[in-house]
């Protein structure tokens, strides 16, 4: 065989092993089902928040509601809202703030549940810092992602709690270095949500204030894309989700030892004991006191328009929007968990 | 002492130099976990790296196919025709110039987040160079030759199958194997765009929760898989172009 020979047939043994690949590969797992196919688009990657829904699948809630459900990790709310929208998946659960932005952009979405029921973003400090209100912050340092809704969360906060935003030094950070910032010295706050954790970790004490404190806005939800939940049939799987998903957080509430096992169980990589805590602080952001006397999931319009107030002001909306349009609790259960 | 000794030898020292300076400096995990942190996550968690890494090499093979195919079939356009190479070649500059992070998450809302944008980013990491350099080895023809070859009245396809195709081998592996390290690259941040699997994904989920030791393991998989890949692409040029083996001018 000549060296073009020996060359061709080595580049076709290449690309035959991965077209041998292709066939028997990870991709292909798909099995056939009577149920109805639920994909799932979560947030970001797995941590507290795919408990509920890991626990909700592992009773069998989703089964019981005709529904095979499967969960997927996300890359930030921003393209969750966008591939929901697209209609790759059918439901998803992002930030409120994204929601809105999206569906002012055109995207055939709505939220169908509340998840989050107060904005879980904080000020996190070290304790050695004595921040412990907004107000404290004057003079300081505060790091926080540049995208996203946090930074104008803060900024309205500060708006709320009559202090000058202008009379702090903000620096934009990526949000996988606003840990290790912090713990060296390089800022004095940042702005975060489930960041205490770590730091604890690491032996630091920590001080939190809860932008919450100030601000009574939606967060995070759960959402659909609405043509497919306008195809024949898809109403009645968007009912049994929403009702085996709010009896997963239930049960997750009252079992949060059993329900981190059976996440670590799938999801080997996360920490049992980080998820303890993590569900520890997320127990505050769901079970809020408006959201265990009105039922969980149901959404409050004045917490919509809140937030629609900031994202206005924020310029992240570029004009005002339905926000009634925006949400329904429509295919909530009649009785909610309170 | 021979070569591959040497290189033990100097690896070896390293992870000893590592390990000492982190402990005797109390670095914190969470800045530059220990030789002996990383080697212990990579036991605690090797089924699920394995997984992952199963995942990743996946995604790695199919987009360097897919990138390493059309380069080559982009170069052979290009070098028979003028006027490709005016449209192809600033195209494919421009597309190596776009950061790949930054079109990434566009990637997500087009093709969605299985393994179509993964593939997509893979492959745009991998054309450039295989462009590149075939276009360099398939122009490169000796003059003497290319006389031959025209006082024979030999045929353009007869010059290109004869002549330019055996002499950009060289130039074709070459490009490969900067090809497969940067598909390598492309793999994991389509993984950061999205996936439920992968090296990528674990990394992220690590680095979520602090886990720098998890997150060193994952780069130390990867890293296996590259010099892996890198090597087979090295061996077969060894096999089909012995005329072309390096000469070491280093004593």
């Amino acid at each position: 065989m000549n060296r073009i020979g020996r060359y061709l047939s080595g580049a076709t043994g290449v690309l035959l092993a991965a077209i041998a690949l292709c066939s028997g590969g990870p991709a292909a797992d798909a099995q056939p089902s009577s149920l109805s196919q639920v994909d799932f688009l979560q947030a970001y990657v797995p941590s507290s928040e795919f408990v509920y829904f890991v626990v909700a699948d592992k009773k069998g809630y989703y089964k019981q509601a005709g529904i095979n459900f499967t969960q997927h990790a996300g890359s930030g709310s921003a393209n969750t809202v966008k591939v929901v929208g697209t209609g790759e998946y059918p439901i998803g659960l992002a930030d409120a703030a994204l929601i809105l932005a999206g569906e002012q952009s055109g995207e055939p979405i709505q939220a169908v549940m509340g998840f989050y029921n107060t904005t879980p973003s904080s000020v996190i400090s070290l304790k050695a810092a004595r921040i412990t209100s907004l107000q404290d912050l004057v003079g300081k340092t505060l790091a926080s992602e540049a995208a996203g809704s946090t930074t104008p969360m803060w900024r309205a906060a500060m708006i709320a709690a009559h202090v000058p935003a202008d009379k702090v030094h903000w620096v934009a950070i990526d949000p996988s270095a606003k840990v290790p910032s912090l713990l060296l010295g390089k800022v004095d706050a940042i702005l975060g949500q489930l960041q205490p954790i770590q730091i604890e970790a690491q032996g630091k004490e920590v001080n939190i204030v809860p932008l919450g404190d100030v601000l009574h806005v939606i967060a995070d939800t759960v959402f659909v894309n609405t043509a497919w939940l306008h195809k024949p049939g898809n109403d009645r799987v968007l009912r049994g989700f929403i009702a085996a998903s709010l009896k997963g957080m239930e049960y997750t509430k009252d079992h949060i030892s059993e329900a981190v096992d059976l996440t670590n169980a799938e999801y080997p990589t996360l920490s049992k004991d980080v998820l303890s805590k993590q569900l520890a602080m997320e127990h505050h952001w769901i079970w809020t006191p408006d959201a265990t006397a009105s039922g969980l999931g149901k959404m409050d319009n004045q917490h919509w328009q809140n937030l629609e107030k900031i994202l206005l002001e924020a310029k992240i909306l570029r004009g005002p929007i339905a926000v009634d349009t925006a949400y329904t609790n429509a295919y909530l259960p009649a009785q909610l968990p309170h | 002492m021979k070569g591959s000794a040497v290189t033990t030898a100097a690896i070896v020292g390293g992870l000893i130099l590592w390990e000492a300076l982190v402990r005797l400096l109390h670095v914190p995990a969470y800045l530059l976990p220990a030789p002996s942190a990383i080697a212990l996550s990579i036991w605690t968690f090797h089924h699920v790296l394995a997984i992952d890494a199963w995942y990743t090499t996946y995604e790695i093979l199919l987009g360097f196919a897919l990138g390493a195919g059309i380069g080559f079939a982009l170069a052979v356009l290009v070098t028979f025709s003028r006027v490709l190479d005016r449209i192809v070649m600033p195209a494919a500059v421009l597309t190596q110039i776009v950061p790949k992070l930054a079109v990434a998450p566009l990637f997500v809302v087009w093709f969605g987040t299985g393994l179509a944008p993964k593939l997509a980013i893979t492959a745009l990491m991998a054309i450039f160079p295989v462009l590149l350099n075939c276009v360099a080895g398939l122009v490169t023809v000796d003059r003497r030759w290319r006389e031959l070859f025209d006082s024979v009245c030999a045929s353009r396809w007869q010059l290109f199958f004869k002549i330019q195709l055996p002499n950009s081998s060289p130039y074709v592996f070459a490009g490969l194997k900067v090809g497969m390290t940067l598909a390598v690259v492309g793999a994991i941040v389509g993984e950061w765009m999205g996936a439920d699997h992968g090296l990528g994904n674990e990394m992220l989920i690590a680095n979520s929760q602090l886990h720098t030791d998890l997150v060193f393991a994952s780069l130390l998989v990867l890293s296996a898989i590259g010099l892996v890949l890198f090597g087979i692409i090295a061996l077969i040029e060894d096999m089909t172009l012995p005329k072309y083996r390096r000469v070491s001018v280093v004593g």
